[in-house]
């Protein structure tokens, strides 16, 4: 059912005024009032005819304890009458006011001044019956505004979905009967004041309500929702919410398309119902040392790009968190709190603002690896509060391995500033920064370690090659004499056979014939022959082959012609056998016959 | 031959020990002494730039340098020099003295920090091609240690090299073990002294050296009058390999120099100092 607002029945109204309105003196001021009769609270319209005034001064409402009355607008009438043939024009201004009966009983309306240059006009007091609507035996209140708060003890910066209702009673009264629509055409802007629910997202449904009594009624609930993050701890100030409405009290029949006009209605406003929204601080005890104030439950997740860099060089480091708190207020997290990470990075000192993406926030920066010794980016921790179990909770990044590769340079100061990880409260941090302090050992300084290959190093690195071939010669040799017996008879004919001149070894017999096996034996040695069957023509003819001088063998083959004589023939031997023998030896030798 | 390992191996040992000489006469080091406590009441000083401090500075960097100029040549030593020139704001010698002592002591991890410190004070930096690092990745034993260790290294492999060789001469078999200890011997004493041989030839073909003009012009030829060959000058610190030398008309020295990218150009001899040549 559509109603018709105030709007046409003030016009109808104006209307009825002026056309009772008596004519009026040159300057005059006059007031009607919609109803004498009214109920505390209903809302009444004051039209206040102000004509020929010389200037287009508003009139002053009365300061009435009784009344609430605001302006509303100006309308301007001019009409013009020829009576006896001379015309005469009014001009007349008509103000109308919302005038609002606070209480019962009879209540002096005025009066309404204006001022027309020196002198100032006053309208005429109105007398008003205000009375308690006797009519409607109905106790529930037409208006009620609360606000509801999940949680109603909140901590900082959790999130509190926050809901005002506006509860309108029902209209269904002589057959006529108002729908939520209705009732949302007819609030009253003038005391509506929505805060922090000043959004369009309102929706309504239809409720039972039971007054102090018990007794229930049907309402209309109009719902608003918010959320809100409080950010101290303490109560939390809602702001002054109210919302009014001018409940229908009368209506004055339908019009010709058959829809209700309002006769009568009733200004209702109510302050909303704060609930007691008591914000709790975030507890200092087990508060970890990275903890930057987030309130809910995240989860934290790493990125690194690239993770081949030189020393120094930039690392893309992305943290995407995730959870059940307010991602688009959560700040980044504190990673200079982060011992193992400030220990062996050099961390961009722009806090980044985060990007919202989905359902999560990416928190990109810039870190650097200060030593080629890095070998990955750390665990990172995202520290949170935990509302649910009222306990901090943690968030574990994986390690991410990188390769650092020297760098040739470093351009930047790779220094934390010592007053960035103070976050840290027992973390020792190492600076890269300052020079480490002189050497002071007299002798270590003052040793000479300069380079440089002297002669003893040309000493060993001749002489190791040079010992191993004598060895190796020598072991070569000793190895090929082993192995070779005509050469080993040759090598040893020569001390053999003067060892028998000298002593006879074993040999028994007499001198002549050791002489002769001593010469005869030498020379099957060094020929290499058997020696026990060598006759003395066997063995010149061996001495002669191997190109002797004639005068060795002649002398060898008188030798032992001589000593064969003595021998076997009983001959006598004139000189010394043994001088003349080694003599012989040694003329053989020196030819090293073969 | 019972004697001979023993005699191989003392010779051995005693071989590298012999190029240090320990001269360590009083002169010296009272001399030594003397420079650090100047340099530490320089440090201890409240007002560090003060005249007084940078006058203490300035004697013991000339304590210092006295030292090395009468043949001491040890790392430390630089080590020190390099941290007065840090505290006189002469950051170009500071490297330079730091990366002469790390040729000293490669694996010394103060010598590397002080380095890297200054090196961060450069203006420009530098992006070395990948290969040089894959090259540092496998010869880590080339760069990490000393020439002095490596000859060290070298000349025990060498010795016991031989020994196992007259081992092999006196046992009439071979067996596996005894090979294959040979052979990687050989391999070890063969790559340290190969490698005391390249880094040998390397710093004598092609020294190095770094930038001690606060600013120096690269520039495209061997003389003030060639174009610049970049657009901004180097700045105090750059490192850098020599490359050639030449003199310009006047008769100044110019070095062709190559930076750690790669680019080429000449800077006056006055505006560097060489790692080899160690003026101080």
């Amino acid at each position: 059912m559509a109603v018709r607002g105030l709007s046409r029945l003030t016009v109808v109204a104006f209307g009825l005024l002026l056309a009772l309105t008596p004519n009026a003196p040159a300057q005059s001021i006059a007031v009607k009032v919609s109803s004498k009769n009214a109920t505390p609270g209903e809302l009444l319209k004051a039209a206040v005819s102000v004509t020929n005034l010389s200037q287009a001064n508003a009139p002053a409402p009365p300061q009435s304890p009784d009344f609430d009355i605001k302006q509303l607008g100006v309308s301007q009438q001019v009409s013009t009458q020829f009576i006896n043939g001379q015309q005469s024009t009014q001009q007349t201004y008509i103000y109308t006011f919302d005038v609002t009966p606070l209480h019962a009983g009879i209540l002096i309306l005025g009066p309404f001044t204006v001022k027309n240059g020196n002198e100032e006009l006053a309208s005429d007091p109105v007398r008003i019956r205000v009375s308690e609507n006797k009519s409607s035996n109905q106790s529930s209140p037409l208006l009620i505004v609360e606000v509801e708060a999940d949680p109603p003890r909140p901590y900082v910066g959790q999130k509190v979905t926050l809901q005002l209702n506006v509860w309108i009673r029902q209209y269904n009264k002589d057959g006529i009967t108002l729908s939520a629509q209705d009732f949302w055409n007819l609030q009253d802007k003038q005391f509506v004041s929505l805060g922090i629910f000043q959004n369009d997202n309102v929706s309504s449904r239809e409720a039972r309500r039971a007054d102090a009594q018990g007794v229930e009624d049907d309402y209309f609930v109009y719902t608003w929702e918010a959320t809100v993050y409080p950010t101290k701890p303490g109560p939390y100030d809602l702001g002054n919410i109210k919302f009014g409405v001018q409940y229908p009290l009368t209506f004055s029949g339908r019009d010709i398309f058959g829809r209700l006009s309002i006769n009568r209605v009733k200004r209702v406003a109510e302050a909303a119902k704060n609930p007691d929204l008591e914000v709790l601080p975030i507890p200092d005890a087990d508060r970890p040392a990275d903890f930057n104030g987030a309130v809910g439950r995240y989860v934290m997740k790493a990125r690194a790009k690239p993770t081949e860099v030189q020393a120094g060089d930039p690392i893309t480091l992305t943290l995407d968190i995730s959870g059940s708190g307010d991602l688009e207020r959560l700040s980044a997290p504190r990673l200079l709190a982060v011992p193992d990470l400030v220990h062996n990075f050099d961390i961009s000192g722009e806090t980044p603002a985060g990007e919202m993406i989905g359902q999560r926030k990416s928190f990109a920066l810039t870190i650097r690896p200060l030593r080629e010794d890095v070998r990955e980016i750390p665990r990172l921790p995202f520290s949170y509060f935990d509302t649910d179990s009222k306990k901090f909770g943690t968030s574990w990044t994986s390690p991410i391995p990188i390769k650092v590769r020297p760098a040739e340079r470093l351009a930047l100061s790779s220094t934390p500033a010592p007053s960035q990880a103070t976050g840290a409260k027992s973390a020792v941090v190492e600076t890269t920064e300052g020079l480490l302090a002189n050497f002071t050992d007299a002798d270590e300084l003052l040793a000479n370690q300069s380079f440089e290959i002297g002669p003893s190093t040309w000493t060993l690195l001749a002489a190791c090659p040079m010992v191993f071939a004598a060895v190796w010669f020598t072991e070569k040799r000793k190895i090929r004499l082993g192995s070779n017996s005509a050469l080993t008879r040759r090598n040893r004919a020569y001390s053999v056979a003067k060892a028998l001149l000298q002593n006879g070894g074993e040999h028994q017999g007499p001198t002549t014939q050791r002489a002769r096996e001593a010469i005869v034996g030498y020379i099957a040695d060094r020929c290499n022959v058997p020696a026990g069957g060598l006759t003395r023509q066997d063995a010149v003819a061996l001495v002669s082959r191997r190109g002797l001088s004639t005068d060795v063998i002649s002398s060898l083959d008188g030798f032992l012609e001589m000593l064969e004589k003595t021998q076997y023939g009983g001959g006598t031997y004139d000189g010394d056998v043994e001088p003349q023998a080694r003599k012989l030896l040694d003329a053989l030798e020196a030819h090293r016959i073969q | 031959m019972i004697a001979l390992p023993q005699l191989l191996f003392l010779f051995a040992f005693a071989a590298p020990q012999a190029q240090t000489t320990q001269p360590a006469s009083m002169s010296r080091r009272v001399v030594l002494e003397q420079s650090l406590s100047k340099f530490d009441a320089a440090t201890a000083s409240k007002a560090k730039d003060s005249a007084a401090a940078q006058r203490l500075y300035h004697d013991a960097l000339e304590g210092f340098e006295s030292l090395v100029n009468s043949g001491v040549h040890n790392g430390r030593l630089h080590f020190n020099i390099a941290n007065t020139c840090m505290a006189l704001d002469k950051l170009g010698p500071a490297i330079a003295h730091y990366r002469i002592a790390q040729q000293l002591l490669p694996a010394d991890p103060a010598i590397e920090h002080n380095l890297q410190t200054a090196r961060r004070l450069v203006q420009v930096s530098f992006k070395r091609p990948a290969s040089s690092t894959i090259v540092e990745t496998l010869f880590f034993w080339h760069f990490s240690t000393s020439q002095a260790a490596r000859l060290r290294v070298a000349m025990i492999g060498y010795s016991i090299f031989w020994l196992l060789m007259l081992a092999m001469i006196r046992r009439s078999r071979r067996t596996p073990l005894l090979t294959w200890t040979t052979a990687i011997v050989a391999l070890v004493a063969s790559a340290a002294g190969s490698s005391v041989a390249i880094q040998h030839l390397s710093q004598r073909s092609s020294p190095e050296g770094v930038v001690i003009a606060s600013e120096a012009v690269l520039r495209k030829g061997n003389g003030d009058y060639y174009d610049p060959q970049l657009v901004q000058p180097l700045p105090e610190g750059v490192e850098f390999h020599v490359r050639g030398e030449r003199n310009d008309v006047q008769n100044a020295r110019w070095y062709q120099i190559e930076l750690p990218d790669g680019r080429e150009g000449w800077l006056h001899a006055d505006q560097v100092m060489l790692l080899d040549r160690r003026p101080v």
